[in-house]
């Protein structure tokens, strides 16, 4: 689990004040092999790291799950992001953290690294020795300060083991290009607000899992065939 | 040696020939064909004593009955039937388990007052289910 590994739980210790929450029961699943066998399992979980102002706004949210290394670096340059928007005049921070998503956003819809285009709009800027920072680098921080190092890809020898990682990596790309740009587009717009104004559209919209389903979206994967799907819905 | 006839023994005789007499007259009577006056008809006790239409006799008036003694029965043990409590063991319990070894704090309203006293930002970690649970 991401929380008992030491790099990561020491690195949050350390930069942040945690708390977690759950939005709603995991679906579960059990099968009675009928030989002493039981296969038990959640179905269609999924977490949402939101990091927030001590008022308690978001600054920003990872979606879904990463692997160590990525969480890590992702959850440090946030913290950044946060205590530079902490740190701005209170009149100004709103436009500025709307800034910053638009600016992440764009970058990602051209397929850019995030960080990358920021560092080479800095040189260009530096370049032509422009003394204003554009308002969508203005969070971002000057230098990524040091991270707790997670290996990149542990030793892994087990078959599944292999495949989870991959499924992780292929997840942390994923959240980090696709569902990554939808948050910075839903924040842009939402600008500085409570979590519970994003929750549950970041839950539907991004990580397709509709907080206020009682089936979770998996109603017509379900009951496509079930005969007594309108009795049971009735009571 | 005369025998003579005593008085129990004449009284016996007698008895024996009215019980043989009346036998005799019953016997005459039901070989004669005439029945027994017949009883009273009894008052319908239901309406289903009359005979469904297009169902054979006998079996229709029987059957309609008996549903209608049955019908009001089933439905006063539905109605005070209650519905069995899951035996003990049949309710999944989510085994508890170590939220990692992050040092969380009790709820989002407390990690924003640290955050205030400590200038760090707060770290919102939400989910399904619950992280102190083995399957979340």
């Amino acid at each position: 689990m991401l929380f008992s590994q030491d790099p990561v739980a020491d690195f949050i210790n350390l930069s942040f004040e945690p708390v977690w929450e759950s939005v709603r029961p995991v679906p579960i699943v059990r099968i009675d092999f009928g030989n002493g066998s039981v296969l038990t399992r959640t179905l269609h979980g999924n977490i949402l790291t939101s990091v927030c102002t001590p008022d308690g706004l978001v600054v920003d949210a990872l979606p879904g799950i990463y692997t160590e290394s990525g969480y890590v670096a992702q959850l440090n340059l946030l913290c950044a992001v946060a205590r530079n928007a902490q740190s701005s005049p209170e009149a100004k921070r709103d436009m500025l953290v709307r800034a910053y998503h638009r600016g992440q956003a764009q970058a990602l819809k051209k397929m850019a690294a995030p960080g990358q285009k920021a560092a080479d709009q800095k040189q260009l800027y530096i370049t032509k020795r422009v003394i204003e920072r554009p308002i969508e680098l203005a969070l971002l921080p000057a230098q990524i300060a040091g991270v707790p190092q997670t290996p990149a890809k542990p030793a892994l020898t087990a078959a599944e083991d292999v495949a989870r990682w991959k499924e992780l990596e292929e997840d942390t790309r994923l959240n980090e290009r696709t569902r990554r740009r939808q948050i910075h587009e839903l924040l842009a717009t939402a600008g500085l607000v409570l979590p519970k104004q994003v929750t549950h559209p970041i839950y539907k919209d991004v990580l397709h899992a509709d907080l206020d389903d009682p089936y979770l979206g998996l109603g017509d994967v379900l009951f496509a065939t079930y005969p007594f799907a309108k009795e049971d819905a009735v009571h | 040696m005369k025998r003579t006839l005593r008085p129990q023994h004449l009284s016996c005789i007698g008895g024996v020939a009215v019980v043989g007499l009346t036998t005799l007259l019953l016997a005459r009577t039901f070989a004669g064909g005439r029945s027994p006056k017949p009883p009273a008809p009894q008052p319908a006790m239901n309406p289903a004593a009359a005979r469904a239409p297009n169902v054979p006799n006998g079996i229709a008036i029987r059957d309609y009955s008996k549903s209608v003694i049955e019908v009001p029965t089933q439905k006063v043990l539905a109605a005070r039937t209650v519905p069995a409590a899951p035996a003990p063991g049949d309710t999944f319990v989510n085994p508890k388990a170590q939220p990692g070894k992050v040092r969380w704090h009790r709820d989002f309203d407390v990690a924003c007052a640290a955050a205030k006293k400590s200038g760090k930002p707060v770290l919102l970690f939400q989910m399904m289910g619950r992280l102190d649970d083995r399957f979340c």
